[in-house]
């Protein structure tokens, strides 16, 4: 009888507890008029912030604080958007998390920033820039566009992004692209894996680099590229029928490197570990 | 030749291009013969537009505190110590020497680290859950950094780190052994930038 | 000091400070800048036609040549390094803004811009003099595509295989474009000059 009474007690306080919780909740809407090529930034603190295409020429950004202990800020000049959330004194990253759902016309730039996120970009034709310490990042369906992504140790996926100009950077957090093509595509990680699957298209130049993360890349058989892999102290792998290059720099150093063509070698990739492994496979 | 005819050509003719036909075409067409003297004119003219504008002052000023804030050079009122005293002539035996003092340095203030609550940084010492540096994350500015913070982001910090300096000193290892090894400098490169990111993230915490 | 020697001089001071920015000094970077800063800002300012984005994009420039210097081998001049730094940062600033920087299509007409062509019915001709100011203004006046291609070529003297690389174009089409964007600055210099005509 007694534990029974224990155990009602406590669902209690966890209803109780949960409806102050909402209770705290504020929830803002901000509504902007924009011309083209607008510039939206949203520099979060704590929380996730989720981006996506508004049919008009309006930003709109619904905003969900979790406490008092944190204010959202906005300002608008021109075409510029700014919407940051304000710690204030007992903020902490638990009741400093605000809730982001943001809609943007499709050819503005975007600059997320969040310690923990997840930050989210999808359906853009416009620049995104991301930044965070440890929150998970994901940007999708974006084409012609600049994709800069700044994080310590969230883990980094990129989907179906083309024509873009692609710079990652990454300490320890994996960095996973599928079907990334661009004229520039270049990620940097220290220890996050870096995993590529896609076609290395458009022509472009591909640079692959870490210190101690492992590189993989999954390509189609009709592919085209001149690749140039190599590891200081790590093994590299090729499962990818590839052409001797006619012209070469130096000797590949067996077991540590290779080099070669596939189709008419239209577009460069350089892989680069200091001690991961390289994988190149065909799909 | 009719003008339509020497105009399609006009651009080989500007280029220096032209036969015995076209430059007849010329010298009986004055219409044709004014445009390309135009055009000629045009192309000098652009060649005279030298470089005589001067951004404002600001430009610089944004440059240096970016520098600054990115560890390339050190800030103005800040004397001392370079924050990147690695980057050094790859070739040079000077580079080497500071290289293994710097090593050695970095061995003794990890025992030193490591030694017990009486360390140099009290805040740290005092706080049972701040991570202990490694070697490679002994450099003053990286304790400074760290000293700001709250203790759960000291040990989130600290491992990044040491995470890039374990790169950087990898990569300064590989570049002493190899000089001439565009990938060794590559990545010393792109271990810096790393470095710098760190940084920019983690400042951005610490003024919060 | 004679002329060749003050010139050496000046060579010596930039390649010293080339090597004392790969160590970081702070002196260093900013000799560097001066040296270089009216060439870069002038390219931007003539390719972009707008001051305050000229110097937004003149220290990028210089911020991404600052970042790499490290890597400067010296396998080509120094300045020209720095100059192609500068075109590339301005050509990605262009497509950032979704302005095509050259029509892929050399024969496309791209619009009521395309100069028309001339056969014998104009009344005022440049007369073979250009005024600078007026070349200038009349340069900020050409869409960007066309700026694009007469900047690198006629005022920074790139050759259109350069120009074709640098911007992702044929060489054809690079002259194509330079050729229009000629006969537009001549239409816009006779516009000016017969405007200046009637006025009192």
């Amino acid at each position: 009888m007694a534990a029974r009474h224990r155990v009602g007690h406590i669902a209690v306080v966890i209803a109780v507890c949960a409806v102050a919780f909402a209770a705290d909740q504020v929830k803002k809407e901000f509504k902007f008029t924009v011309g083209q090529h607008a510039s939206v930034s949203i520099i979060n603190e704590y929380g996730p912030v989720t981006v996506k295409p508004s049919s008009n020429n309006q930003v709109v950004v619904v905003a969900i604080s979790h406490s008092d202990k944190v204010q959202v800020d906005n300002s608008q000049n021109g075409d510029r958007i700014v919407l940051k959330s304000r710690l204030l004194p007992g903020a902490t990253p638990a009741n400093a998390r605000v809730d982001y759902e943001v809609q943007v016309p499709a050819d503005s730039s975007v600059t997320l920033h969040s310690v923990d996120g997840p930050l989210r970009a999808e359906e853009l034709s416009g620049d995104v820039t991301m930044e965070g310490d440890s929150a998970i990042m994901d940007v999708r369906d974006i084409a012609g566009a600049h994709v800069h992504v700044n994080t310590l140790n969230g883990s980094v996926t990129l989907t179906n992004i083309s024509n873009g100009h692609i710079e990652i950077t990454s300490i320890g957090g994996n960095v996973v692209m599928n079907d990334v093509t661009g004229p520039f595509v270049e990620v940097t990680s220290a220890k996050g894996k870096i995993n590529y699957t896609g076609d290395f298209g458009y022509a472009g130049n591909y640079k692959l680099t870490s210190h101690t993360g492992d590189i993989e890349a999954t390509v189609p058989a009709d592919a085209s590229f001149d690749v140039n892999a190599r590891s200081v102290r790590g093994d590299v792998e090729n499962d990818f029928p590839l052409n001797a290059r006619k012209q070469i720099a130096s000797l590949p150093q067996r077991g540590r490197s290779f080099v070669g063509t596939a189709g008419r070698a239209a577009s460069s990739v350089i892989l680069r570990t200091f001690s991961g492994k390289i994988r190149l496979k065909a799909r | 030749m009719t003008c339509i005819e020497f105009q399609d050509i006009l651009p080989d003719v500007l280029e220096g291009e032209a036969d015995a036909a076209h430059a007849a075409h010329l010298m009986s067409c004055p219409s044709c013969s004014e445009l390309v003297s135009d055009l000629r004119a045009i192309a000098s003219g652009a060649k005279l537009l030298c470089g005589d504008d001067e951004p404002s002052p600001r430009v610089w000023a944004n440059i240096q505190r970016t520098l600054e804030a990115e560890g390339i050079i050190r800030p103005a009122t800040q004397p001392g110590a370079m924050l990147f005293p690695q980057q050094r002539k790859w070739f040079s035996p000077a580079w080497l020497t500071a290289a293994a003092a710097i090593a050695l340095i970095a061995v003794g203030a990890f025992f030193y680290s490591n030694r017990g609550p009486t360390s140099i940084h009290p805040q740290l010492s005092n706080n049972t859950q701040a991570a202990p540096l490694s070697p490679g994350a002994t450099d003053d500015d990286d304790l400074a950094l760290l000293g700001q913070m709250s203790p759960a982001e000291r040990a989130f910090y600290a491992d990044d780190l040491q995470t890039v300096n374990n790169f950087i000193r990898d990569a300064e290892t590989t570049v002493a052994q190899n000089p001439e090894d565009d990938d060794a400098r590559h990545f010393l490169m792109d271990a810096y930038q790393q470095r710098a990111m760190v940084y920019s993230l983690a400042m951005d915490r610490s003024v919060q | 000091m004679t002329g060749a020697k003050k010139k050496q001089g000046d060579k010596l001071s930039e390649a010293d400070a080339i090597e004392r920015a790969k160590l970081g000094d702070p002196e260093a970077f900013e000799i560097l800048y001066h040296l270089h800063k009216r060439r870069v800002y002038s390219l931007c300012l003539r390719m972009t036609a707008n001051a305050a984005e000229a110097e937004d994009l003149t220290q990028e420039a210089f911020m991404q040549l600052f970042r790499k210097v490290a890597s400067f081998r010296g396998e080509s001049a120094f300045s020209t390094w720095l100059h192609r730094m500068a075109v590339n940062v301005v050509l990605m600033q262009l497509r950032k803004k979704g302005l095509q920087v050259v029509p892929l299509d050399e024969n496309a007409e791209t619009d009521e811009d395309t100069p028309k062509k001339d056969f014998g019915t104009q009344d005022i001709v440049l007369e073979g003099s250009i005024d600078r100011l007026r070349l200038q203004t009349a340069i900020g006046k050409l869409p960007p595509g066309y700026r694009t291609i007469f900047v690198l070529h006629d005022v920074e003297g790139y050759e259109h295989n350069e120009i074709a690389e640098m911007v992702g174009c044929s060489i054809g089409n690079s002259k194509s474009q330079l050729h229009k964007a000629r006969m537009k600055l001549r239409e816009l210099l006779r516009t000016s000059r017969a405007e200046k005509a009637i006025k009192p």
